[in-house]
Parts: structure tokens; C-alpha cells; sequence
């Protein structure tokens, strides 16, 4: 994003937050997050596209473990050739079992790595934490990550349209 | 007053009041209660770690682990814990799934329990192994001497489809605290606290965008979360199933298990609903409304599980095997009856008064019948592993075995760890889930136009 400076607002409901996060369009300005302590979908379409890498780096981590593991299963049977109750070493209903698991296993490490990946996490330090404004609402408030050219129009429309909204200018480094 | 909010939430709480709240089982002091159950539990689980240090010196013959009956208490334990935390799985994901609102004040609990119940399950395996010191022979590696598991050996499809599921529960409750992590960072004024809570959040910030993938991965989870819940008890009933012996030797094992896991579970979070409920002032969250549908879901899988009962008797006759037959009558007349009679009357006789919505709608009167279900099913358990082995094929092998004083012990002890940590658990993270909760409020709100 091409823009000099930045400013955090926070409202007190999501609705407000919604609507000011589809205002900003036309005033020279661009929302670059939104924060709150629940999932609000308005606010995920407005800063963000819509990204399934996570189900299909799961899905398919599954079915290449599921693979990987029954070959092991088929190769280390016939390599270590132990006869049970005459079975055959390549005894395949034996093996589904243990393939389910490790491709359920894989999965769900995929899955989560995945997430941690995709949001940069952990990450124990972020400029937002040094934010006063965020540290005075207690995890309570929505906040909109707003970059603009100038802020003085912003804070203006802002403060007209949404009185009980609360702004802080961040510093840019 | 809003129809949705007012189903959910107490009248005039607003959303602050209502996080206030959720934090305040975290924020208050421990009181005398939770130090007297702490000690209780705590002492335990000391006994847990005598019991182990001594099993683990001198061997596994002080658990009158025996031929006939080689699996003896371990196992029971092992499969009791599985079903109880598998429920607390299925409870959380099942009911995300349904997009049902009352999942919201229990998924944590739910989800806790599970945890912390396949911590006591995983133990008794490692116990049952005799040499815990090379269970990692169970691992796939290649060693020098170029020795492969046996992957045709039930114990093999446990340890993969125990390691599945402790990696796959680990992950979903974690995923699950890390917003209120996050949001209990944001909160706490002590410095050590701000550490611990900032350490565990990984650095979560509410963000819109985490939001987006938390709510994809949680979109996987919760799919993957049947297929877990139903192959991990399934093969956990293949141990026996597989087998040939009278009494183990049924297809009806894996559906069978399942229900016994859902039954069981449902009553834990049931007892534990309303434990909680009463400790931490809770009423207005965890209402009789969600302890109704408890007693429902209970009542549900009892019925299941009656189902598998009255089959695995009708395969017997009709089966017009010996042994079978034979099975079945040591059962309701041999040295093990009273068990297997006291399993009928908690699992099939006191679960009927489910049907009455005041006992559901009751916390003590659920909370007993809690207590008896979850009874009744460690009863069938016990039946199970060892009616079904002290008197197989072979009279010349037929005994009588009963636990030592070591099982019970250890058991006592699983018992007490699973309390103990719960109890930690309770001091680390909000028992209902705040995001959860606070999703569930605005959404309510949205649907009643905003107000």
C-alpha cells in the first residue's frame, strides 16, 4: 500500500465498524485489517479475499500420507515376511486401518501448521500491541487498521458519522 | 427482550458484562473448594505416579494381568477413558457442524474433558506393554534389524489410532483457546500473567484475516473430527472384535463402541455441566436448557447401546454356537454376574427416566444419572474384557480373575489425574468459551435486527 499514514479507529458495536469499513471507498483511503474478539464475515470481505489454501493443503496432505503409509505397510510386510494365522503378507484390510489414522494425523498437523503459516504466527510482538487505544478497550472493542494520505479528512468524517468512534493516529516507521 | 438472546443469555447482560463474566472463572481467587478438591486430586494422582514407579519396577504381574484373562484392567480402563473423550470431541464438532447455538457455553468443557481423558487412557497401553521402555518398537523405523511393527496386530492400529487422536485433540482445543488467550493477554493486569497469556497466544490479534483461516481450519477439524471419533473407537473395539473368541467376536463391535463412547461422554459433560455450573455461578449460561439437551443426547445413545445389547444376545442364540451360548449364560449366572447386572440396571433400567423432560430439566437428578450412566458403562466395560476371557474354548484355562489392589489403585489414580488437571485447567482458560460466546451474541443480535 502506497499511503503515508495510518490510524486506528474503534467503535463500539460491529455494526458501526461494517458500515464505516464500507464507507471508506472514495475517500482516499484503504482499510488494511479489521480487529475484533469474534469472527465478523462483513469485516473478513471487506479486507480480505477469500483464500482455501488451508482445506486443500489438508486434503491433499491426507491422501499423500494415506498413500505413503499403506505402501510402507505393503513393503515393510513383505520385506519382513511374517507369516499370521496364514494370512497373506500383503493382508490390505490389515493395513486400512493404521492408513486412516496417519492420513487423519497428517491432516490435522497439516492443517494447523498451515494456519500458523498463513498468520504469520507466533508473532509475539506487533506494532498494534503498542497501540494505546488498544490497550485501553481490554479486547473489547472493533478496530479498523486504516491507511490513508491524509488523516484530517478521515478523522473528520469519522468523528461526524460515528461520534462515539475513538481514533488514534499510529506512528509510521 | 430479544427472542434468540433471551433463549441464550440472561436478561440485561450485554456484552461486556457477558466477558466480564466468562473471565471471571479465570480472574477470581481459588476458593477453599478448589483447594480441597485440588489436594483430593493432587493426592491421587501422586498415587497414579506410586502405582506406575512400582508397576514399571517390578512388573506388570501386580496387576494380576493373567492368562485367561490377558488384558485384564488396563484395557477396561483404556477403553472407558477413549469413550469418554471421544464424546467430548464428537459433542464440539457435531454440534458446529448442525450449527447448533447451545454448543457454544459447553464446546470448551467438552472439549477439556476429551483432552484430558485420553491422557488417562494413554496410559494403561503403555502400563499393559510390560517393557514401556521400548514401546517405540511400535514406531515404523528402519532399525539394524531390519524389524518392521506387525501391521496385522490390533496393538500396532492402537497406537497409531491413539497417537491420531491425541495429536487431533491436542490441536482442536488449542485452536479453540487461542483467541480468548489473545483476549485474556488484553485483560490481565499482572505482568507474569500478561507473559504467560502473551506466550500462549502466539501473538493473536483478533485480526479479521486470522479470523478467516482460524475459522477454515476449524472448518477441518470439525469435518475431520467424525472420521476420527468413529475410526479410533472402531479400531479400539477391533482389538476385540478381530479376535476369535466368544464374546469378543462380534461385527457389531465398532457401531456398538461408538454409541457406548457417545453415551458415556454425553454423561461426563453432562456431571461435569453441572458441577461446573454450580462452581463458578454459571446458571444463566449453562442453562437447564442445555442440560435438557444433555439428558436427550444421553438418552439417545443408551438407547443404542440397549439396541447392541439385546443384539449381541439374539447373535448368540442364533448363532447356536456353544461357546456363545455359553458366554452368555456365565454372564447372567457365572462369578461376574452382579456386574453385568448392574450394568443393566444403570445402563437400561435408571437412563429410561431420560424420558421425563423435570429429571432432564433437574441438574441433581442429571447429575446422578450421570454418575450411573458413566457406572453402568465402565460395568460393561469390565463384562466385556473379562467374561468374555476367563471361560473361552478351553475349560483347562477357565479362571476367575479379579483386579489386585495395584489396579485399583492406578485407576484411583487416572481418576484423580484427570480431576486434577481439569482443575488446572480451570485456573489456565475460561471454561466457556468466550469468542464462542461472544460470536453467539452478536450473531443473536443480528438476527433480532441489532439493537
Amino acid at each position: 500500500v502506497d499511503r503515508d499514514s495510518h490510524m486506528l479507529a474503534c467503535f463500539p458495536c460491529a455494526g458501526q465498524a461494517i458500515a464505516a469499513a464500507w464507507n471508506l471507498e472514495g475517500r482516499a483511503a484503504v482499510l488494511l485489517d479489521a480487529y475484533a474478539p469474534f469472527p465478523i464475515p462483513a469485516l473478513q470481505r471487506a479486507c480480505s479475499g477469500f483464500d482455501k489454501r488451508i482445506p486443500v493443503l489438508a486434503w491433499t496432505s491426507g491422501i499423500v500420507a494415506a498413500i505413503a503409509v499403506f505402501l510402507l505397510q505393503y513393503f515393510s510386510a513383505v520385506d519382513y515376511p511374517y507369516v499370521v494365522g496364514g494370512k497373506p503378507l500383503f493382508s490390505w484390510p490389515a493395513f486400512l486401518p493404521v492408513t486412516v489414522a496417519v492420513a487423519m494425523l497428517m491432516a490435522v498437523v497439516v492443517t494447523f501448521t498451515t494456519l500458523m503459516w498463513m498468520c504469520r504466527l507466533p508473532q509475539l510482538h506487533h506494532a498494534l500491541f503498542a497501540s494505546r487505544l488498544y490497550q485501553d478497550c481490554d479486547g473489547d472493542g472493533i478496530f479498523l487498521h486504516i491507511c490513508c494520505d491524509d488523516v484530517n479528512p478521515l478523522i473528520e468524517w469519522l468523528r461526524k458519522e460515528y461520534p462515539t468512534s475513538k481514533i488514534e493516529v499510529l506512528a509510521c516507521d | 427482550m430479544h427472542q434468540e438472546r433471551a433463549t441464550w443469555f440472561p436478561e440485561g447482560m450485554d456484552e461486556p458484562e457477558l466477558t466480564k463474566k466468562l473471565c471471571h472463572t479465570v480472574d477470581a481467587a481459588n476458593g477453599l473448594r478448589w483447594w480441597l478438591v485440588a489436594g483430593i486430586s493432587g493426592g491421587l494422582s501422586l498415587l497414579l505416579l506410586l502405582g506406575l514407579a512400582q508397576v514399571f519396577g517390578q512388573g506388570v504381574g501386580l496387576l494380576g494381568i493373567n492368562i485367561p484373562v490377558a488384558w485384564g484392567f488396563p484395557i477396561v480402563n483404556t477403553i472407558w477413558w477413549i469413550g469418554i473423550a471421544h464424546a467430548g470431541t464428537l459433542i464440539s464438532a457435531v454440534l458446529l457442524l448442525t450449527r447448533q447455538p447451545w454448543r457454544a457455553a459447553i464446546n470448551r468443557l467438552a472439549e477439556a474433558m476429551a483432552m484430558f481423558a485420553i491422557i488417562c487412557a494413554g496410559i494403561y497401553p503403555l502400563l499393559h506393554l510390560g517393557r514401556p521402555w521400548l514401546a517405540y518398537y511400535l514406531l515404523p523405523y528402519p532399525d539394524t534389524m531390519d524389524l518392521w511393527p506387525q501391521w496385522r496386530s490390533p496393538l500396532v492400529w492402537d497406537f497409531f489410532a491413539i497417537l491420531c487422536y491425541l495429536v487431533f485433540t491436542s490441536g482442536f482445543l488449542y485452536l479453540s483457546l487461542l483467541p480468548d488467550f489473545a483476549l485474556l493477554r488484553d485483560r490481565v493486569r499482572q505482568r507474569w500473567r500478561q507473559l504467560v497469556y502473551g506466550v500462549l497466544a502466539l501473538g493473536w490479534r483478533h485480526s479479521q484475516r486470522h479470523w478467516h483461516f482460524y475459522e477454515q481450519a476449524n472448518r477441518v477439524f470439525v469435518i475431520l473430527a467424525a472420521p476420527v471419533v468413529v475410526t479410533v473407537t472402531g479400531i479400539i473395539s477391533m482389538d476385540l472384535s478381530v479376535s476369535l473368541v466368544p464374546g469378543y467376536h462380534f461385527t457389531i463391535f465398532p457401531p456398538y463402541f461408538v454409541a457406548g463412547a457417545l453415551f458415556s461422554g454425553f454423561a461426563t459433560v453432562a456431571l461435569l455441566a453441572v458441577i461446573i455450573r454450580y462452581a463458578y455461578n454459571l446458571q444463566g449460561l449453562i442453562t437447564r436448557r442445555h442440560l435438557d439437551y444433555l439428558g436427550r443426547m444421553m438418552l439417545v445413545f443408551a438407547l443404542v447401546v440397549d439396541y447392541a445389547y439385546g443384539q449381541e444376545i439374539f447373535t448368540a442364540w442364533y448363532s447356536a454356537e456353544p461357546a456363545y451360548e455359553q458366554v452368555y449364560l456365565d454372564r447372567w449366572t457365572g462369578p461376574y454376574a452382579p456386574i453385568w447386572w448392574s450394568m443393566i440396571v444403570c445402563n437400561v433400567g435408571l437412563v429410561q427416566l431420560l424420558w421425563f423432560k423435570t429429571v432432564r430439566r433437574s441438574p441433581v437428578a442429571l447429575a446422578l444419572l450421570a454418575l450411573t450412566s458413566n457406572v453402568g458403562m465402565w460395568l460393561e466395560r469390565f463384562q466385556i474384557v473379562f467374561t468374555s476371557t476367563h471361560a473361552d474354548f478351553m475349560p483347562s484355562a477357565w479362571d476367575t480373575v479379579w483386579p489386585t489392589a495395584w489396579d485399583w489403585m492406578i485407576f484411583a489414580g487416572s481418576l484423580g489425574l484427570f480431576v486434577f488437571l481439569l482443575l488446572l485447567f480451570l485456573r489456565l482458560a475460561p471454561v466457556v468459551s468466550i469468542h464462542d460466546m461472544r460470536s453467539l451474541y452478536h450473531r443473536s443480535e443480528e438476527a433480532s435486527g441489532g439493537s
